[in-house]
């Protein structure tokens, strides 16, 4: 995965998740470009590069599917779910008997 | 003679176009983050809701260009139920909970409403817990000790938290395990055919 195309994706994806909010979109723009200048030096073989490549394609599937943008309407926000937000399916509920880590990677009450 | 050898400023003391007009009359009384336009909710499914790294980028980007915790606190959502597909749900994190909105197909409507209440540690009928039967919307927020119950797992064929392991029916209610009540049911209504209005 090419540094150019999670920029491409990460672009494309705020764009998606912040349209119609110019203010919005405008400084996610600023912040992906900034993102991928601090870095723009580092070497091709550099050990950090995977990782940082990897976090900007999750940041933009994120963005993409789990970010929904809610305008405000008095005192209510309608929310724009657009056809690639993430929904669940009810049929999965019934899949069962998974291993369940308890206390695992979910947050807890006291933790 | 000297007289015409003076020079006087054109710039003499406070001129009308020296001084900054106050647009305290145009300003906004109520603080800036009120009047904010869009604010952005973090959807999905559990995993993506209580993922870290992605998200906590994202959301220290959204810290500052959305409303105020103040004003969310006190917001209604409005959702679009064409959105949502039967045999869909969508969760959405919502004054800090998370919300189940659960589009139910008539077999999962049927399987609620088939469980003798009476036995129940929390009697409530399926037909207590929705205002339309085809839609769900519950906090999923563990009765007992507040954590988050997981789909895919239980023995009724609902939710389970893994924290302490209580298990939920398909309708949100308690079967087994410490907790004490059912999931709780938010603030809810149908405004107009096809919408959802959440608070």
């Amino acid at each position: 995965m090419s540094a150019l195309q999670a920029y491409r994706h990460l672009m494309r994806a705020a764009r998606v998740a912040f349209d119609g909010d110019n203010r919005t979109l405008t400084a996610a723009y600023e912040s992906i470009r900034r993102g991928f200048r601090e870095n723009q030096n580092v070497p091709a073989n550099d050990p950090t590069i995977a990782p940082a490549i990897a976090h900007a394609e999750e940041v933009a599937s994120f963005l993409r599917s789990n970010v929904v943008q809610g305008r405000k309407d008095g005192e209510t926000y309608k929310l724009r779910i657009h056809q690639d937000t993430e929904r669940g399916d009810n049929d999965t509920i019934k899949l069962g008997n998974q291993t369940i880590k308890i206390g695992g990677e979910q947050k807890c009450c006291s933790a | 003679g000297s007289s015409s050898s003076t020079f006087e400023s054109p710039f003499k003391g406070e001129s009308k176009a020296a001084k900054v007009p106050d647009f305290g009359k145009y300003m906004s009384k109520a603080p800036p983050s009120t009047n904010m336009l869009f604010s952005y909710f973090m959807v999905g499914t559990m995993g993506a809701i209580t993922a870290a790294g992605a998200k906590s980028t994202i959301q220290e980007f959204l810290k500052n260009m959305s409303a105020s915790a103040d004003v969310l606190a006190m917001a209604k959502v409005e959702v679009d139920l064409n959105a949502i597909p039967e045999g869909k749900n969508v969760i959405i994190k919502w004054r800090g909970k998370p919300v189940f909105i659960r589009h139910r197909t008539p077999a999962e409507i049927e399987e609620a409403n088939k469980v003798n209440v009476a036995t129940l540690r929390d009697p409530e009928t399926d037909a207590d817990r929705v205002k339309k039967p085809e839609w769900l919307v519950m906090l999923g927020v563990c009765t007992h000790l507040g954590c988050v119950p997981i789909g895919e797992a239980g023995d009724y064929g609902g939710w389970f938290c893994p924290c302490h392991g209580s298990h939920y029916d398909i309708s949100g209610r308690i079967r087994k395990g410490p907790a004490p009540l059912n999931l709780e049911i938010p603030l809810y209504e149908f405004p107009e055919e096809g919408k959802l209005v959440i608070g």
